[in-house]
C-alpha cells in the first residue's frame, strides 16, 4: 500500500515535469473536487459504523490531548532541529507551525521571508510525505492514536483514508477531528512567531 | 476556513446519509474501491503540483535537506509527545477507575 501511495506522487511529479504551468490552477479545482468527493466516500464510511455517537463520546478527553500533543511536539520537534541547524526561534518555531498544512502556512510567512516560505512549504510537503509513508507502519507498530499524529492538520482530509484504512473508525472520527483543531491552529500559530 | 466548512459537511452529510440506511447498496459494496481511486487521484495530483511548480523543484536543490530534517523531527515530535500523553492520561484514568 505504502508502496503504491509513493509511486503514485512520484509518477505525478515525473508527469508534472511535462504539464505546462497553465494548468497548474486546474488542478486546484481538480483536488477540491476529488476532496470533497472523498470526504463524502469517507462520511459514508464512518456512518456504517452504527455506534458511531457512542465513539464520539467515548473519545472524551483525547478530543483535545490528541492535537495538542501533535503541536506541542511539531514545535519541539522543529525548535530542536532548527537550533541545531542554526535558525532562529521564532522561525524554527513558524515552521513547525505549519503542522502539514503546506500551502496556508508558506503564504503567511511569504511576506516575513521569501526563503522560509520555500522552507514552510518543503518541510510541510515532506512531512505529508513522511506522513504517508509512516502512518501504516505506526499503527501497526505504536499505537492506532499515534498514527495520526505525522499527519499533523491533514488528518481531516488527504491522510484521513489512509488512518481510516490503516486503523478504527473510532480512530478515524479522532483524526477529523485532531485535523480539523490543526487546521484552526496554524493560521494563528505562524503570524503568533513571527509577527510580534 | 470556507473549504473546512465544506469538507466538514460533506462529512456529516456522508455519515447521516449512511448512518440511516440511505445510501444505496451497490455504493455501500464498493465505497472502499471509490475511496482509493480518490486517494491514488489526489495523491498524483499532488505530485503533479510538485513537478509542475519551479519554485519548489529549484527549492529542492537549495533547502531541501534541512526541509527533510524539520520535515522527519516535527513527524517524531509529534509521535514521541502524543504518546507520552496518551501514556499519562490512560494512567491517570487507571489510577481514577481503581478509585
Amino acid at each position: 500500500m505504502t508502496f503504491k501511495i509513493i509511486l503514485a506522487v512520484v509518477l505525478g511529479t515525473v508527469v508534472g515535469f511535462f504539464v505546462p504551468s497553465q494548468w497548474y490552477d486546474a488542478t486546484d479545482i481538480l483536488l477540491t473536487i476529488g476532496l470533497c468527493l472523498l470526504l463524502f466516500f469517507v462520511g459514508i464510511d464512518i456512518g456504517k459504523n452504527k455506534n458511531v455517537l457512542q465513539d464520539i463520546k467515548r473519545t472524551g478527553a483525547l478530543f483535545f490531548i490528541v492535537p495538542i500533543g501533535v503541536a506541542v511536539g511539531s514545535l519541539i520537534g522543529a525548535i530542536a532541529v532548527g537550533y541545531l541547524l542554526g535558525y532562529p526561534l521564532n522561525e524554527s518555531g513558524a515552521i513547525g507551525s505549519g503542522l502539514g498544512w503546506y500551502t496556508l502556512s508558506s503564504i503567511i510567512i511569504a511576506p516575513y521571508s521569501s526563503e522560509l516560505s520555500v522552507l514552510a512549504f518543503l518541510t510541510n510537503v515532506m512531512r505529508e510525505v513522511f506522513a504517508i509513508a509512516l502512518i501504516p507502519i505506526i499503527a501497526t507498530r505504536i499505537g492506532f492514536i499515534e498514527a495520526i499524529a505525522p499527519a499533523g492538520a491533514t488528518a481531516m482530509d488527504t491522510t484521513l483514508p489512509i488512518i481510516s484504512r490503516n486503523t478504527s473508525s473510532e480512530t478515524a472520527i479522532l483524526s477529523f477531528s485532531t485535523g480539523l483543531i490543526l487546521s484552526i491552529l496554524v493560521p494563528i500559530l505562524v503570524p503568533l512567531f513571527l509577527f510580534r | 476556513m470556507s473549504s473546512i466548512l465544506l469538507y466538514l459537511s460533506l462529512l456529516i452529510v456522508g455519515g447521516l446519509l449512511s448512518y440511516k440506511g440511505l445510501i444505496h447498496t451497490q455504493l455501500m459494496n464498493r465505497i472502499d474501491k471509490l475511496q482509493l481511486a480518490c486517494l491514488f487521484a489526489l495523491l498524483f495530483i499532488m505530485g503533479l503540483r510538485i513537478g509542475m511548480d519551479d519554485r519548489v523543484l529549484k527549492a529542492f536543490a537549495q533547502i531541501g535537506f534541512h526541509a527533510i530534517l524539520f520535515a522527519l523531527f516535527t513527524v517524531i515530535g509529534s509521535v514521541g509527545v502524543v504518546h507520552l500523553l496518551l501514556k499519562i492520561f490512560k494512567k491517570k484514568r487507571g489510577a481514577a477507575n481503581d478509585l
